[in-house]
């Protein structure tokens, strides 16, 4: 058998990766793979001896919200539910092999599965096929009340991807975003589900609440907030609601960021009328306080990159706001932008790679999101011709962004893939700002 | 299918690494197949241009085949009407069969045009082919290096991702070869760094030490002393440490590690 040369050329190099390097190095998510997982997801059916026919609503959802989470994944191919075979597929002894194993077709795997409601908790089973081996790969079974449909739907998405992509991935339909939002009053913080569902109100102090991050497990937020007069940082329990303050107070605590152990907090601060801002460290409870940044300049928004080591931020110490890295002392500063223009809200990707960021280019009048590649300082533009698009931050698999843009008229949250295409809006609310997407969920 | 490719995935390398050797060349032979996937991309583009400039012509011969026939049919009923009527005008006919001949002309050129297109696809198939799979020699048969802003480039990224041992390699592979450049400093401050951050201690403090004897101008030279005392200070050797912060401040005054180490000697409660 002759292999095509491209695929002589990728195996060659996949191996010069596996072998070359002692730590893996995550997946880029350019140049796209050549081929691609074609995957066909039957619509789940009521079980057999399900008498509730309510259930048919639940599996509605479950079947169009799964069917958008795989294909958002950016991991597979899905195909097309019209070139399915006609029969409905309930069990595993449903599915006629042959029929499904058509050449013409092109199906790597089949998901199937099936629901029903007892004692008023809903019951999902859910199976995978590998077409070529007819193997069943994955069965699981999830019990929840119904009104959680949607999130069985992503569940069984995280499931899925996490099987099928080779680790690149462990699912983010489970993974939620954070943002402000416009108020009478001012900002409060609000929660959504990473496709815009599930929207929820997390403070409502009436006052202006700004910036929130995630800690890193996904209990709790972090963000500014005026609601003692003067801009400190506070901790939210998502759970319990409770808010507890920062201990370190000053004229100014913003932009917070979590170290990736968990263990330290970054943020930008003015601790006293004489000093400017500047980016500080500590432990989350305020202990081991020190500041990264002693220039004379505005420094803010600091984010770690993914080993701890280093910090990106943005400072003004060159005259317009630059994006800069130094290491988590502040030694070894490096000036990652190098054109003119007005550059903000950094964001390190989770392989350690780039940094995503907007910027005004000199004689521009809106923002933009950029890539940059830290090693090379080569850009790559995302957004274009869409009025701005600020404050992006990565999903945990750094395949995708959220954003804020005013493309529509309105601030409104938008995902994007990480090669600038697949927009879509998640809100449409007016004046949503500064979103914080989390990290994966807590594995079961 | 599947199997094999699994197998070639885990043999491949390891036949590579075998016949190989040393790092550099196995840099070398990434980026000539990077190379070569570029050229075959560029080959992809090229044919599907030219395919598509072959289609466009093609389309166009035959429009104007079916132009001709229309315009052939039109000059036989004209020729029966004239016929029928008694009134021959032969000069019309005459014109006709002039801007006919243009046509046929015009349609001449247009296959010359494709036959040409063909032949330059096909050219620069062969060229390709030809290219891809030698990897620029030295003259005395070893594999060339890489250029320094590339090999710096690969080190850095190593460095910034936290692939530590590759980044030390590979700014020593830099070192070897490009020690006067710019960036020779940076090269070995990051070797520092990378112990550093490894807490491979005692290693990070000899690398920093050569920073600010090799380079001692150098840009880094203020942050290698820096990280040389935090480095004493991880290894509980708080006076070594606290004798190279009053370094910094005392050398490199106006530098923004000046004030780190100030920081850190009111941490220690020093001054």
């Amino acid at each position: 058998m002759k292999l095509p040369i491209i695929l002589w050329i990728t195996l060659i190099i996949l191996g010069l990766a596996v072998n070359g390097q002692d730590q893996e190095s995550s997946i880029v998510i350019w140049p796209k793979p050549t081929e691609e997982t074609a995957l066909a997801l039957s619509d789940f059916q009521p079980k057999s001896g399900n008498i509730d026919p309510s259930v048919n609503e639940y599996l509605q959802t479950i079947n169009e919200i799964l069917w958008e989470d795989l294909e958002y994944s950016t991991f597979f191919k899905m195909v097309s539910k019209s070139f399915y075979p006609a029969n409905r597929i309930t069990e595993p002894t449903d599915v006629v092999f042959p029929e499904w194993q058509q050449t013409d077709l092109r199906i790597d795997y089949l998901v199937i599965g099936n629901a029903r409601l007892e004692n008023n908790y809903l019951v999902v089973q859910c199976r995978v096929f590998d077409l070529k081996t007819k193997e069943q790969i994955l069965g699981k079974q999830f019990r929840t009340i119904p009104r959680y449909a949607r999130a069985i739907a992503h569940r069984i998405s995280d499931k899925i991807v996490s099987l099928l992509s080779a680790n690149a991935s462990q699912g983010i339909a489970s993974t939620q975003i954070v943002f402000e939002k416009k108020t009478k009053t001012g900002k409060e913080i609000h929660l959504m589900d990473y496709d815009g569902g599930n929207l929820q109100q997390l403070t409502s102090n009436g006052t202006i609440n700004l910036t929130p991050v995630w800690l890193r497990d996904n209990a709790r937020i972090c963000f500014t907030s005026y609601q003692n007069q003067s801009p400190l940082l506070y901790y939210l329990t998502l759970e319990t609601a409770e808010m507890q303050s920062f201990p370190i107070r000053g004229g100014l605590l913003t932009t917070p960021s979590v170290s990736p152990d968990g263990a330290e907090l970054a943020f930008a601060a003015r601790l006293s009328d004489s000093s400017d801002t500047d980016i500080y460290i500590s432990t989350l409870d305020g202990r081991n306080l020190r500041n990264i940044t002693q220039h004379p300049g505005i420094d803010v928004s600091p984010c770690w990159s993914p080993t701890g080591h280093q910090l990106c931020f943005v400072s003004d110490r060159g005259g317009t706001p630059q994006i800069y890295i130094s290491d988590s002392f502040g030694a070894g500063l490096v000036r990652i932008t190098l054109e003119r223009g007005y550059a903000s809200s950094p964001d390190w990707s989770p392989d350690g790679r780039y940094i995503v960021f907007s910027w005004r280019p000199s004689r521009m009048a809106t923002f933009d999101l950029y890539l940059v590649e830290v090693a090379t300082k080569e850009l790559r533009q995302l957004t274009q011709s869409a009025g701005n698009n600020e404050n992006p931050s990565w999903s945990p698999d750094g395949r995708h962004l959220v954003f804020q843009s005013d493309r529509t008229g309105t601030t409104e949250i938008f995902t994007i893939f990480a090669d600038g295409s697949n927009v879509r809006q998640l809100t449409r609310l007016d004046g949503c700002s500064n979103p914080g997407w989390s990290n994966y969920g807590t594995a079961e | 299918m599947r199997k094999i490719i699994l197998l070639l995935l885990f043999t491949l390398p390891g036949s590579i690494l075998l016949q190989g050797g040393t790092k550099e060349e196995l840099i070398r032979l990434q980026s000539d197949i990077v190379a070569a996937q570029n050229q075959i991309r560029l080959l992809q583009k090229s044919i599907d241009e030219n395919g598509a400039i072959t289609k466009t012509l093609l389309h166009q011969l035959l429009d104007l085949l079916n132009q001709n026939n229309r315009q052939i049919d039109q000059i036989r009923s004209y020729q029966d009407e004239q016929l029928q009527s008694g009134n021959e005008n032969i000069e019309d006919i005459v014109n006709e069969i002039r801007m006919l001949s243009a046509k046929v002309d015009e349609l001449g050129l247009k296959l010359t045009t494709l036959a040409r297109t063909v032949e330059d696809t096909k050219q620069s198939l062969e060229e390709m082919q030809s290219r891809r799979p030698t990897p620029e020699k030295a003259p005395d048969g070893s594999l060339m290096p890489l250029p320094p802003d590339q090999l710096y480039s690969l080190a850095y990224n190593d460095y910034i991702m936290g692939n530590y041992e590759l980044s030390i390699q590979g700014f020593l592979d830099y070192l070897a070869l490009y020690k006067d450049t710019e960036f020779a400093d940076n090269a070995q401050y990051y070797i520092g760094d990378s112990y550093f951050n490894q807490g491979r201690y005692p290693d990070a403090v000899e690398a920093f030490a050569q920073v600010t004897s090799l380079f001692p101008n150098g840009d880094k030279a203020p942050a290698a002393v820096l990280k040389s005392g935090l480095a004493y200070l991880n290894m509980s050797n708080n006076d070594s440490a606290i004798e190279l912060f009053r370094q910094v401040i005392r050398t490199y005054p106006d530098s923004p590690e000046a004030n780190i180490a100030k920081q850190q000697l009111q941490i220690l409660g020093v001054e």
